[in-house]
């Protein structure tokens, strides 16, 4: 059994301390947001935030993070407020929308870095996969939630 | 118009009764308030209870309008595409449209109400565009006769709008859903006459956002993966690593040690298959499942076991010998698939031939969300989950399989984390229900990891094309002779075509526009144990990249514009949108244009599902590359001048545009699918390489519609002609032709 503090609240939950942060998530804690696309840290679709940074939670064991801060698709925004959520709608950007929920955590733990992100820093940071191919609308929505971001 | 008042008890189905899955779910968290369709879209919204009008459409008193959409929803849009052609003919208020999908069991118990249900060949608009403006249609009418009922006036006098109806001369107004329920018991005389394209106010007008986009920015919608149900069990599946090979040995006892394990099941064991076509992907594979209380604990226990496999002969092929029989199959002739003129003779009397042969390698879907399929069975009902493009095929299966019969089977269809071709068979949905049954009828959700996704896919199929022309004083081709050999095209497909002429596998080729006096194509199959099927632009997506190559080199060989010289190679053809479209995106692309060494600009026509004069959807596209002197290769720019005819939704229609280029840029230059020692090598996103956001060129489509009668598909003429406008500019930009594929297997660099 270990604890876990997902979204702000804390989870006892009984896994052993080598299982990935993904399938802890999915399986044991019924969020399932966050999504397997390779296991490897190849792709990007298990992207959370822990202590507001980026991690790929398929490789992450979930023992790891005992008492760091999960963020979660789900706990992003409670409305999709979220000013990466707004411009995600605001240009329609998910096709079969499978990659989009580790897209759009990359994409704010991006922003909260880098306000103002340029082409070079999305090419070397947002590195997920999207078998849709809905990358040229991910770039024109990074740029519009940095341009509604209040900083 | 008279009408009819009749009872039909049907016709006041209650929309929020329990269609498809049946179980009560908890409705995800977060589900965004904007959302016009349910998180798992198998399920109507709760605020949708009203009058059934027809199968399509359910009217609520307060005026939502619950369509129902019977394509799968992999990425496409089809949640907001359909309803809007159910809504320009019912005259409703689109902000008070809902979506969800319809339900294959109501179309098993109801004589097949939902037509077809199976999502592939960019169909959706083409073939179900005119039952759903029927629907749409039918019901204004019936609203319209419920009113003029009311109020005592001819229906003629009743004007349909915007959800509301109003008779001008006395200024009375009801609203849809004032009306809905008496609407429903009304039998018209006639079917209304359908509206034609000049008369739409709504498709191809409005720019309407997709009503699941709110469900895929908080991580609410539901795929396959997500289902979640009470005493759920999870199971994690080994499959033959060799296609067709069998299961020797397991060690299921230090499985079932492990914790979480609850049980080891066997598949492909001698009669548990229950297909019917004996085919691969149709039948139980070869495959060890290990089900646990989760994923996790199933999947490394699966890792842990010692599986011991039978694999024949079949362990001792590759790729490289199946493209060597192909090669070497390309000196015989084969069974003739289009014969215009003697090319043969006119080859023989020419002085010179050029003669080039072209490769295409197998190629993996590689759908965002790995494989899966949920099953429940019971003695009297089957229920399954499923990511599939095909319900009915679903249900088809899952009814084979656990031995009911199709009306007892229910099937909840999840959003799709991509499909492209690969969700239509069935292997998932057999496997799963064989696994339930097991389990004693416990609900099971089996999960392909991404290596058993990458290595037991239906392939693009391989393909390998001769090439030889003759040409005239003039520079023009006089005689064009094709030998091609391949693998068969479909799964369902084993034994050799019909002749020995797999026409499917020649799109293309044999509907070339091109104008040639002497024009023949052979075709040979070759068999292989590598199974194949559907993908994204079935042979249109490799014959693209043959012909437009080799026009391209004779071009040069001329000494001719590439663009000038396709459009003489068109002079007579009865489409002119095939010239037009590539002028068009000359003009915009700058084609022509001078480029420094190391870039350039490649030009390729192509066409969906095949080039037929005036029908389908035609493209012409323009690629922009830069290639370095170390020969890495970057698609700048793709300009894409298309005609579908008619366009129902321009937002999704871009993206389609956009999301194929990417997935056309990242196969040409990246991916094939290897074979060796009879099973795939390449597993995962690290040796099958995908377009990632820093290689994405900048995508721009041009519309350049002829209207009419003709309605083309988007979701697949994307990958056409994108391949070989990609060539051509590599070849502009370096003199290098490139005649097999990926290009990763090219040396480019250049001083
Ligand atoms: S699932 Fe974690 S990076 Fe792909
Ligand atoms: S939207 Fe389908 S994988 Fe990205």
């Amino acid at each position: 059994m270990i604890t876990l503090n997902v979204n702000g609240k804390n989870y006892n939950v009984d896994v052993t301390p080598d299982t990935p942060l993904l399938w802890t998530l999915r399986d044991n804690m019924g969020m399932t947001g966050t999504k397997y696309g390779c296991g490897i840290s190849e792709c990007g679709a298990c992207t959370v935030h822990v202590n507001g940074q980026a991690k790929r939670s398929c490789v992450t064991p979930a023992g790891s993070v005992v008492g760091a801060q999960i963020t979660t698709i789900e706990g992003l925004s409670a409305d999709s407020s979220h000013p990466v959520q707004k411009a995600w709608i605001e240009l329609d950007v998910p096709q079969c929308g499978y990659c989009q929920s580790g897209m759009i955590m990359a994409t704010a733990a991006l922003l909260a870095r880098k306000p103002k992100p340029t082409d070079a820093d999305i090419d070397k940071t947002i590195t997920n996969i999207c078998r849709c191919g809905t990358y040229q609308r991910i770039r024109a929505a990074i740029h519009l939630a940095a341009k509604n971001t209040k900083s | 118009m008279t009408q009819h008042m009749e009872m039909n008890r049907r016709q006041f189905v209650v929309a929020t009764a329990a269609v498809g899955g049946g179980l009560a779910l908890g409705v995800g968290e977060g589900v965004a308030a904007t959302a016009n369709m349910m998180a798992e879209p198998w399920k109507a919204p709760p605020v949708v209870s009203g009058a059934e009008i027809n199968a399509w459409i359910v009217i609520a008193p307060d005026d939502t309008i619950l369509i129902r959409v019977g394509q799968a929803e992999m990425g496409q849009g089809v949640f907001t595409s359909m309803p809007m052609i159910v809504c320009e003919e019912l005259e409703c208020d689109w902000n008070k449209v809902k979506a969800e999908y319809a339900d294959a069991n109501r179309d098993a118990k109801e004589n097949n109400v939902y037509k077809r249900m199976g999502t592939g060949g960019s169909n959706s608009v083409r073939s179900s565009r005119e039952y759903l403006q029927q629907a749409g249609a039918s019901a204004r009418e019936r609203l319209k006769a419920a009113a003029a009922a009311q109020w005592n006036v001819p229906v003629a006098e009743i004007e349909a709008k915007d959800s509301k109806l109003t008779h001008k001369a006395s200024g009375r107004t009801l609203r849809y859903g004032e009306v809905a329920a008496r609407a429903a018991l009304v039998k018209l005389e006639k079917e209304p006459a359908l509206k034609t394209p000049d008369q739409y106010t709504f498709m191809g007008k409005a720019t309407v956002k997709r009503v699941d986009t709110p469900l895929k920015v908080d991580g609410s919608a539901v795929f396959g993966m997500d289902v979640k149900l009470p005493g759920l069990l999870y199971g994690a599946i080994k499959m033959a690593p060799v296609f067709g090979a069998k299961l020797k040995s397991f060690d299921a006892a230090g499985a079932k040690a492990r914790p979480g394990v609850v049980d080891v099941v066997e598949l492909g064991k001698e009669g548990q298959s229950k297909h019917t076509v004996p085919t691969y992907a149709s039948h139980l594979e070869a495959a060890v499942v290990v089900v646990a209380n989760s994923y996790w604990q199933a999947k490394t226990a699966l890792d842990a076991m010692n599986i011991e496999w039978d694999e024949g002969n079949l362990g001792k092929t590759s790729t490289d010998e199946y493209m060597k029989q192909a090669i070497a199959a390309l000196n015989k002739e084969g069974g003739v698939g289009r014969k215009d003129g003697d090319a043969p003779a006119a080859l023989k009397s020419a002085s010179k031939v050029h003669d080039f042969t072209y490769e295409t390698p197998w190629l993996e879907h590689a759908t965002m969300e790995p494989f899966n399929a949920t099953a429940q069975v019971r003695a009297d009902r089957v229920d399954v989950w499923v990511p599939t493009q095909n319900p009915q095929n679903a249900r088809l299966v899952a009814s084979q399989q656990a031995g009911v019969k199709e009306d007892q089977v229910y099937v909840s269809q999840t959003f799709l984390g991509g499909g492209f071709g690969r969700r239509t068979v069935g292997d998932d949905v057999r496997q799963a229900v064989e696994v339930s049954k097991a389990m004693g009828g416990k609900p099971v959700k089996v999960v392909w990891s991404r290596e058993e996704t990458t290595r037991h896919g239906t392939y693009r199929n391989f393909a390998a094309a001769r090439f030889q022309a003759a040409l005239g004083a003039d520079g023009m081709p006089t005689a064009m002779y094709i030998r091609y050999a391949g693998h068969s095209t479909p799964i369902q497909r084993q034994n050799p075509p019909k002749d020995n002429v797999d026409i499917g596998q020649l799109r293309l080729l044999v509907d070339s526009p091109y104008q040639i006096p002497n024009f023949q194509i052979e075709f040979t199959p070759i068999q292989t144990h590598i199974p194949s099927g559907a993908y994204r632009g079935p042979a249109a997506n490799q014959n693209a990249f043959k012909i437009e190559s080799f026009v391209d080199e004779l071009a040069v060989a001329a000494g001719k514009n590439p663009l000038e010289y396709r459009l003489k190679m068109l002079q007579g053809y009865k489409d002119p949108s095939a010239a037009r479209l590539l002028t068009e995106v000359a003009a915009k692309s700058g084609f022509g244009k001078k480029l420094p060494k190391g870039q350039g600009q490649g030009i390729a026509i192509g066409a969906w599902p095949n080039f037929t004069p005036n029908d389908g959807t035609f493209v012409a596209t323009v690629a922009t590359v830069d290639v370095s002197q170390g020969g890495e290769v970057k698609v700048e720019a793709v300009d894409i001048a298309y005609d579908m005819g008619n366009v129902v939704n321009f937002a999704d229609t871009t993206a389609q545009w956009e999301g194929a280029t990417a997935m056309g840029v990242g196969s040409t230059l990246y991916e094939e699918i290897t074979v060796r020692n009879g099973r795939v090598v390449e597993g995962n996103f690290d040796d099958y390489r995908i377009l990632r956001i820093d290689e994405m060129p900048k995508v721009t489509a041009y519309p350049v519609l002829s209207g009419g009668n003709r309605w083309g598909g988007v979701g697949e003429p994307g990958l056409v002609a994108l391949v070989p406008a990609i060539t051509n500019a590599i070849y502009a930009a370096t003199g290098k032709r490139i005649r097999s594929l990926p290009l990763k297997n090219h040396d480019l660099t250049w001083s």
